[in-house]
């Protein structure tokens, strides 16, 4: 049934109660009217009848557990709780009242006594009241008896109020009131006593007293209606033919859309359901646990937008399907990054592109458009797309004939995806290795939990003994021109639970405000713009180490140009306060460990900074050995390492440098710690490395948990270095292991763990902790392919990487790693530069210098902090 | 009785515009009621435009009549072939499933600070902020983990019921009563209010807006004007309407598809239409509810929306096999639905109620899992955050509550 249209007015004021209004009654008035008249059924409703009160009788009354009773019995209701949910509902609508209590509207389960409204006060006839008979009311009440009818303070002052506003109709008020008393006089004293009743409760229902809601106010909103004589809908009238047609043609449409079973699109819901189970908080619950539940923030932190190692779940939820795939910023980055290794990631770029600028701005349409043309579509344009004959010319008709619209690449854009990306790319990309090398490092938080803890409480203890630090995030914030959503910051600051809170309040406050756009711009700015990288690529070294920080900001992705920043001015606190705002901000850190490193660098940058220099000594105790068959694997990484310490990349001449060394920098803050791990990545016969050297380095790196345990307690930081081994050969999967550990012991046993999880991966052991997949750095790659810069060794040693020819994972890094090598004997005499001197990497592999010097450098580096 | 209210209704304010011919469209508009009594639901204008049309304009050989007559063929013909198709209940498909395990939803964050009904939440995407729109016509941003306000706008308007979070997180959308959409950027600097940005206007009150997906240049909004609109936020220009509903437009919501041009959107006319958002058409019509509907909500999955409405009901229709699939209603619930949500993997189907409570629907096995308590007055809205972790609720009751 319709609801009926009681009243007429003007549709837009904005109060309901206090005009006249139209008024649609709710469906819900009259199913509680049905129940209520079944409710007054004598044979089958409650029983209603004259009720004993001590010595008084009530009369017309029944009594709260019948009610309940019967609404349980009528409607199937289980829980009581729910049937006295009702009944309140019911009474503050106004259908019954309490007859002793005037005051409150509920509903005991008890033998509380209650009465039937009559049916001329039901909410139904609201409408119809106005204030008029409000102040008939009042009025008429001043003129009883005071102790039985007196007026509360709220009705004395709405009465006061009424009499200002309805001066010119107060005569036929007063003389209403006395109207109506003069006939309440003539009544019967129990009739008196109970319309009196309803009355009054009527006008609690209508016009509560302050401070409690009134239940049946409507919304505005339900003024309106098919009939509403609006402008808008008059004009609209003169289309009603068009409108006839067009939903004739629909009909027709739709009449021969073509449809499946419903058995089907059942079972295909069902089976999305449990698809996702497993992604669902509400149905398994989240590791280590839900934010809203332990107010620990920590579930966040590994899951940020983007994260060096997502967690496992994550992970495999991306091999679902490639919208969970793409529209994980991650997930996208990693897929780019595949791509882009296989050479086709003009496709995604290209579907990027369109998708940017569907949903842009209107206004930049024209040079958005032609740029995407330019790029992808015209013949012999540097990413052409392979798209077949009938959509580019369906493009082409549309772009010559029209003025590009937002919808003007779609047809391409929908064939690249579906054609190009989702049934190749996609699938592909699961079944590669690095999706493998992704699954197998990824983050499990569950075994992590004690050990975050710990590193939260850790972080906090850090805090405190940092304060120092914590200023300069602020202002960086500002320097990194992060959009000013961050309204947290400022509160979170103060806000309790320090350091913990600051670092995710940051890091969730910036991500959330520049993660979507940085994410989507950094593989924008990483697509179309390729040519843009060419002239830095060649630039000389010098130069670069100037322009490492400054220059190329517009080549890179936005996190890239982030990072450089803090070598503005390597020195200053200030700047690595902010390169750790920005590692703890922008995605670099991830994995539950190095993103809770990531957010511990804001607060203790001086502590956190530390960790980066013990990999090295590490490994110069341990590690040559291990590797002297196949040093250039280690040699890289230890410049990898040394790089991050010193902040300071010196590229070879020999290799031209390239501007993503700089940005590589700060990544490697995190990635030094893993840097530890060996990327078993022979030179060039794989083979013989395969089977044994991992379990050489099992050996000979289980020795180091202890070591490294003290290392840390030297550096008095509890931080310690995550360290991972994974060894893979060309044939078989690397594996990369996460763990996590805060104390020495603690670590040897993740280390045993792992060892038993990871096959053939070399666990080294790990500390606080973990391992990275510079992912995003991978996309540099392609443009700086032809000469790779000697800081690209992070890049490359972090992680083994599928090589183009998706076969062995660290091949690709395998020349580099030799190239490195080599250079870093030469370079051993090379970095002149400012401090990096002391810290040099190379020197460590040699096994020249003393960890002493890495500490001492350490110190000095926290002397300026 | 209720056909004879519509339609005098609907000639009268006709008869009033086209003074002139009221004589002679009397018998007309007469002639066409009775072809409007058979089509019954939604065209209960018809009769007004045959009347001005058949005076005014030379009616094409495709006359009104005709037309109707054909829509009423076809929906017959659409029902048929809709059923044909409908081979199996839900119920029965998802006795394979295992059933939902004790939820342990509880509040977990009371948002207080609204001084009247709060009307509609949103959440940012960083996962604990929400903005929130209340009756008095502030907005507030919040950062829901914490409770603490961290934004608070005065609208120029009372009942401000839609607001939006960006997806940048740094700007929200909302409108109202105002029949406006205006978008704030918010700023750590100045005040919000400040810069606000007039973007769209409706003819009639804002009942619902979105930010498009991936950026903040694009605001799809629903109004009581009963059409849906897209609108440039730099410009504010209108880029694409969308018409076809006959009643206020209660609620929209976007397609999840990445590469999904649709959306849907449902109203006082108790349809819910589904739009290419590139054409502006409407490209497919689900009714069944036997009241306003008061919001709709893609499933997760894209294949299927869930519906909820004054009758009490929350409803679900596949779009493929482009039906209604399920009717989530018990007995003892006869409260208006006002908003509907599902949980990530879109097994839960969360309803807030006119009765102040939320429901927790089994949206497979069609029974009710759980009722939560805890609001005072009706649930106005409600939305799952960004990660699935939570969902908050937005109540006439002036708080806001977050439950995991």
């Amino acid at each position: 049934m319709r609801m009926e249209l009681l009243t007429h007015n003007k549709p837009s004021s904005p109060d309901p109660l206090h005009q006249e209004v139209t008024f649609k009654r709710p469906l819900s008035y009259m199913k509680m009217e049905n129940l209520i008249k079944e409710m007054q059924d004598p044979e089958h409703g409650v029983p209603v009848r004259s009720q004993k009160l001590f010595l008084t009788s009530i009369p017309a009354a029944f009594a709260g557990y019948d009610v309940i009773e019967w609404l349980m019995e009528r409607l199937t209701i289980e829980d009581s709780v729910e049937a006295i949910h009702l009944a309140n509902l019911l009474c503050q609508h106004g259908y019954f009242f309490p007859v002793t209590d005037n005051r409150q509207f509920s509903v005991k389960d008890d033998g509380s006594l209650y009465r039937f409204q009559t049916p001329y006060y039901w909410p139904s006839q609201y409408p119809l009241m106005d204030s008029v008979d409000y102040a008939i009311f009042l009025a008429k009440r001043t003129l009883r008896n005071k102790q039985k009818h007196g007026l509360d303070d709220y009705e004395l002052e709405s009465l006061n109020q009424l009499r200002k506003n309805l001066s010119q109709k107060w005569d036929f008020i007063s003389m209403q009131a006395d109207e109506q008393v003069r006939i309440s006089k003539e009544r019967k004293k129990v009739d008196k006593l109970v319309t009196d009743a309803q009355e009054r409760a009527f006008w609690r229902v209508l016009r509560p007293p302050p401070g409690s809601s009134c239940c049946v106010e409507t919304p505005p909103m339900h003024k309106h209606d098919f009939h509403a004589k609006e402008g808008v809908k008059q004009i609209r009238r003169t289309n009603l033919i068009e409108d006839l047609r067009a939903e004739v043609d629909l009909l027709r449409t739709s009449c021969i859309r073509t449809r499946i079973k419903v058995s089907q699109a059942l079972e295909s819901l069902a089976s999305h359901c449990e698809a996702y189970d497993e992604h669902d908080p509400f149905l398994v619950p989240r590791q280590p646990s839900n934010p809203w539940i332990s107010d620990d923030p920590c579930y966040w932190i590994i899951n940020a937008p983007l994260i060096e190692i997502p967690t496992e779940r994550r992970v495999k939820k991306w091999a679902i399907s490639m919208e969970d795939l793409v529209l994980d910023p991650t997930g996208l980055r990693e897929i780019t990054a595949y791509l882009k290794k296989e050479y086709c990631h003009e496709n995604i770029r290209f579907w990027l592109a369109v998708r940017d600028l569907r949903y842009g701005p209107v206004s930049q349409l024209r040079s958005k458009a032609q740029q995407l043309y330019n790029e992808f579509l015209s013949p012999g344009a540097p990413c052409e797309i392979n798209i077949d004959m009938r959509t580019m010319e369906a493009v082409q008709k549309e772009l010559n004939y029209l003025t590009p619209a937002r919808f003007t690449f779609d047809p391409a854009a929908e064939h690249v995806y579906t054609m190009l990306l989702k049934k190749d790319c996609y699938p592909r990309f699961i079944r590669s290795e690095q999706y493998k090398t992704l699954l197998a490092n990824a983050l499990q938080p569950i075994n992590q939990k004690k050990r975050l803890d710990k590193f939260l409480s850790y972080l906090a203890l850090g805090k405190k003994k940092s304060s120092t630090a914590t200023p300069p995030i602020y202002p960086v914030g500002g320097v990194l021109s992060i959009p000013p959503a961050n309204m947290g910051l400022g509160e979170m600051f103060k806000a309790a639970d320090e350091a913990i809170m600051m670092a995710t309040g940051n890091k969730s406050d910036l991500l959330s405000a520049s993660s979507l756009d940085t994410d989507k711009l950094s593989v924008m700015a990483d697509c179309p713009y390729r040519g843009d990288l060419a002239p830095d690529d060649k630039r000389d070294i010098d130069s670069t180490r100037n322009t490492l920080s400054q220059g190329s900001f517009d080549d890179v992705c936005p996190w890239e140009s982030m990072e450089k920043l803090p070598e503005k001015a390597p020195s200053l606190s200030q700047s690595v306060a902010s390169s750790s705002i920005t590692t703890a901000s922008i995605n670099k850190p991830c994995t539950s460990a190095a993103a809770l490193a990531a957010a511990a660098v804001p607060t203790l940058a001086p502590t956190v900074l530390p960790p980066p220099l013990k990999p090295v000594e590490l490994e110069s105790s341990s590690l040559p050995q291990v590797f002297s068959g196949s040093s250039t694997g280690l040699l890289s990484k230890q410049v990898s390492i040394t790089s991050t310490t010193s902040t300071v990349v010196s590229p070879t001449p020999a290799q031209k440098q390239s501007p993503p060394s700089s940005s590589t920098t700060i990544n490697s803050t995190v990635d030094n710690q893993k840097n530890k791990v060996v990327v078993g990545s022979p030179p060039l016969p794989p083979p013989p490395f395969s089977s044994s050297p991992p379990q050489q380095q099992q050996q000979q790196l289980q020795p180091q948990p202890s070591t490294s345990g003290s290392c840390s307690m030297e550096a008095g930081s509890t931080v310690t270095i995550p360290i991972i081994g994974s060894a893979s050969n060309s044939t078989s999967t690397s594996k990369e292991s996460v763990v996590q550990a805060l104390s020495p012991a603690k670590t040897t046993k993740t280390s045993d763990n792992f060892m038993k999880t990871s096959e053939q991966a070399m666990t080294c052991q790990p500390q606080a902790l973990s391992s990275i997949q510079p992912q995003n750095l991978n996309m540099q790659d392609e443009t700086v392919v032809d000469n790779v810069p000697s800081c690209s060794t992070s890049i490359y040693n972090t992680a083994p990487l599928p090589p183009p020819q998706a076969s062995a994972s660290s091949s690709i890094s395998m020349p580099q790693a030799q190239n490195q090598g080599k250079m870093t004997s030469e370079d051993n005499n090379k970095p002149s530069g400012e401090e990096s001197k002391d810290i040099c990497p190379w020197d460590h592999e040699n096994g020249t210098r003393p960890e002493s010097i890495t500490f001492v450098k350490t110190y000095s580096t926290l002397g300026y902090l | 009785m209720e056909l004879i209210k519509r339609e005098s209704s609907n000639c009268a304010p006709t008869d009033s515009s086209t003074t002139t011919v009221t004589s002679n469209s009397g018998s007309n508009a007469r002639s066409v009621n009775n072809v409007n009594s058979n089509s019954g639901n939604g065209s209960g204008r018809i009769c007004v435009m045959s009347a001005d049309l058949s005076l005014k304009i030379d009616t094409p050989a495709e006359s009104i009549e005709a037309l109707a007559k054909e829509a009423e063929a076809l929906k017959a013909k659409l029902e048929e072939e809709r059923q044909k198709l409908n081979d199996v209940a839900l119920s029965t498909v998802a006795q394979r499933l295992d059933n939902v395990g004790q939820l342990n939803i509880k509040v977990r964050r009371v948002l207080k600070g609204h001084q009247g009904k709060v009307l509609c939440v949103d959440w940012s995407q960083d996962k604990r902020h929400v903005v929130s729109s209340s009756q008095d016509g502030k907005v507030i941003i919040w950062d829901a983990f914490t409770t603490n306000k961290e934004h608070a706008i005065a609208m120029p308007t009372t009942w401000v019921m839609a607001c939006s979070y960006g997806p940048s997180g740094t700007v929200i959308a909302c409108g109202g009563l105002d029949n406006k959409v205006t978008v704030y950027p918010l700023s750590l600097e100045d005040d919000a209010t400040q810069r606000k940005k007039p973007v769209g206007t409706h003819t009639s009150y804002t009942a619902c807006c979105t930010f498009l997906p991936y950026s903040d240049y694009q605001i799809l909004s629903g109004s009581g004007d009963s059409t849906c609109a897209l609108w440039d936020v730099e410009s504010g220009s209108r880029l694409q309407s969308f018409h076809g509903h006959t009643g206020d437009v209660m609620s929209l919501d976007l397609a999840p598809q990445e590469n999904g041009n649709t959306f849907v959107s449902a109203g006082c006319d108790r349809k819910a239409l589904i739009w290419d958002m590139r054409t502006g058409q409407c490209v497919q019509t689900f009714d069944g509810h036997e009241s306003d509907i008061n919001t709709v909500k893609f499933h997760p999955s894209g294949d299927a929306i869930a519906t909820g409405s004054d009758d009490a009901t929350c409803r679900l229709y596949d779009l493929r096999a482009d039906r209604e699939i399920a009717v989530y209603s018990k007995e003892s619930i006869i409260f208006a639905v006002n908003t509907v949500d599902f949980s990530h993997s879109g097994r839960l189907l969360f309803a807030g109620y006119s009765d102040y409570t939320v429901n927790v629907w089994d949206s497979l096995k069609c029974h009710r899992i759980s009722i939560l308590y805890g609001h005072d007055n009706r649930v106005s809205c409600l939305k799952i955050s960004p990660d699935g972790t939570a969902f908050c609720t937005a109540s006439w009751d002036s708080t806001l509550r977050v439950w995991a």
